[in-house]
């Protein structure tokens, strides 16, 4: 993992980037369930975009990534679903 | 068994060096069980709310216990529970949640003052603190008395009486308990007789931030009616409007919540063991995304704490 950030670094500073934003986004919306929610649903997607530039420019790209990642974002969006008690 | 769980949670040969609940299809299948649990919750908490609802222990008998405790401890006097500013603070809970908005003005425009002078109560000086998501009354309290401009309602020898509403429903998206708080002293606080030209016109606060104390511009001077309500007479406020007796079987809110972070921590763990016995065996594997999934559940994670605990307005 290290060793893939050195040599991704600019991947990876936008990577830390979009979870750093959307973090900040959320706290800044507090007291508003939707936008908060919206956020949340949001830098899922951006993660899941990343992922797929990065994969593609490492030629990785491959079906099993994409539902991979597909997965693990909707994983993420199902139990955050739970604390908006939706 | 041994080798089941092994199968199920530890990368070897019989899953093809991946826990086995990493597998696409095993998460595909946890994800459609998390979805029918949401469903069924959901479900639940309409049909059998006795069984499975949103408990909270906020009462206004609490609420004013507390806040007087806090402003005899800075050698301030009691409030008194007042009955038109307990009707303001219902008008205003009332409307936040039928135009779905958390703030002290509304979407068209109505200040804090209006709820309080439709209520009857003619004020010197008067106040809101607005809370949501929290499950005690202490909390409540506890929250306001940490932010320096809700604490400067809660402790302002201005005040001389006080209303409280609290209410369940959906805000903003969110199953939540709304607490409204307002602080008043009567236009004629002491016998004093206050001439409307002597009553300065203060701008409506701003929606951010808590209000401050304002000073009304009473267009009818003289005498007002103000319906006390002592400590003791509290009970007597209708069930259901000043309080929620809210004690289901199972809190729906810890639950959810308790999925919601249990399921979070499994997956953080998981794609943990994972990901050091790939490196300490030297599996070589083509993707390996482990650590990137690990930020992205532990953003949830933390976005989840951010959402779910009580904010004050």
């Amino acid at each position: 993992m290290i060793d893939n950030i050195h040599k991704h670094f600019w991947h990876y500073i936008v990577y830390f980037l979009i979870f750093g934003t959307g973090l900040l986004a959320v706290l800044f919306a507090t007291g508003k369930s939707d936008l908060q929610a919206t956020l949340i649903v949001m830098t899922g997607f951006a993660y899941f975009l990343w992922a797929m530039v990065h994969h593609y420019v490492n030629h990785e790209l491959h079906p099993r990534v994409v539902v991979e990642y597909i997965l693990v974002v909707v994983l993420g969006s199902v139990l955050i679903l739970f604390l908006f008690g939706v | 068994m041994r080798h089941f769980f092994r199968h199920l949670f530890i990368p070897h040969e019989s899953n093809k060096h991946r826990a086995r609940v990493l597998h696409h299809d095993s998460m595909f299948v946890i994800i459609a069980f998390l979805f029918a649990g949401l469903i069924v919750i959901q479900g639940a908490q309409r049909e059998y709310p006795a069984v499975l609802g949103d408990a909270t222990s906020i009462n206004t008998q609490d609420l004013l216990k507390d806040t007087n405790l806090q402003r005899e401890a800075n050698g301030l006097p009691p409030l008194a529970l007042n009955s038109e500013l307990t009707k303001a603070a219902q008008m205003k809970a009332k409307d936040m949640f039928a135009k779905d908005y958390w703030a002290h003005v509304s979407p068209d425009g109505t200040t804090p003052w209006v709820w309080i002078r439709d209520a009857g109560y003619s004020y010197l000086y008067a106040g809101e603190n607005l809370a949501r998501g929290f499950n005690t009354s202490d909390d409540v309290v506890t929250a306001w008395m940490n932010s320096p401009e809700h604490r400067a309602n809660m402790l302002s020898p201005n005040y001389t009486d006080i209303g409280f509403a609290v209410e369940s429903g959906t805000l903003t998206g969110t199953q939540t308990t709304l607490v409204v708080q307002e602080f008043g002293s009567p236009y004629n606080s002491n016998g004093t007789v206050v001439s409307s030209s002597s009553v300065s016109i203060t701008p409506a606060p701003q929606p951010s931030g808590t209000v401050a104390a304002a000073t009304q511009p009473n267009t009818t001077p003289g005498p007002n009616v103000v319906g006390n309500i002592q400590v003791g007479q509290q009970q007597s406020a209708p069930a259901g409007q000043s309080a929620v007796p809210n004690k289901p079987l199972v809190d729906a809110t810890t639950l959810e919540r308790n999925i919601s972070y249990g399921f979070l921590a499994f997956f953080l763990i998981i794609l943990g063991v994972d990901a050091i016995v790939v490196e300490r065996k030297n599996i070589v594997r083509v993707f390996s995304h482990n650590v990137d999934h690990m930020l992205f559940l532990l953003f949830i994670l933390l976005a989840g704490i951010l959402v779910a605990r009580g904010v004050i307005l």
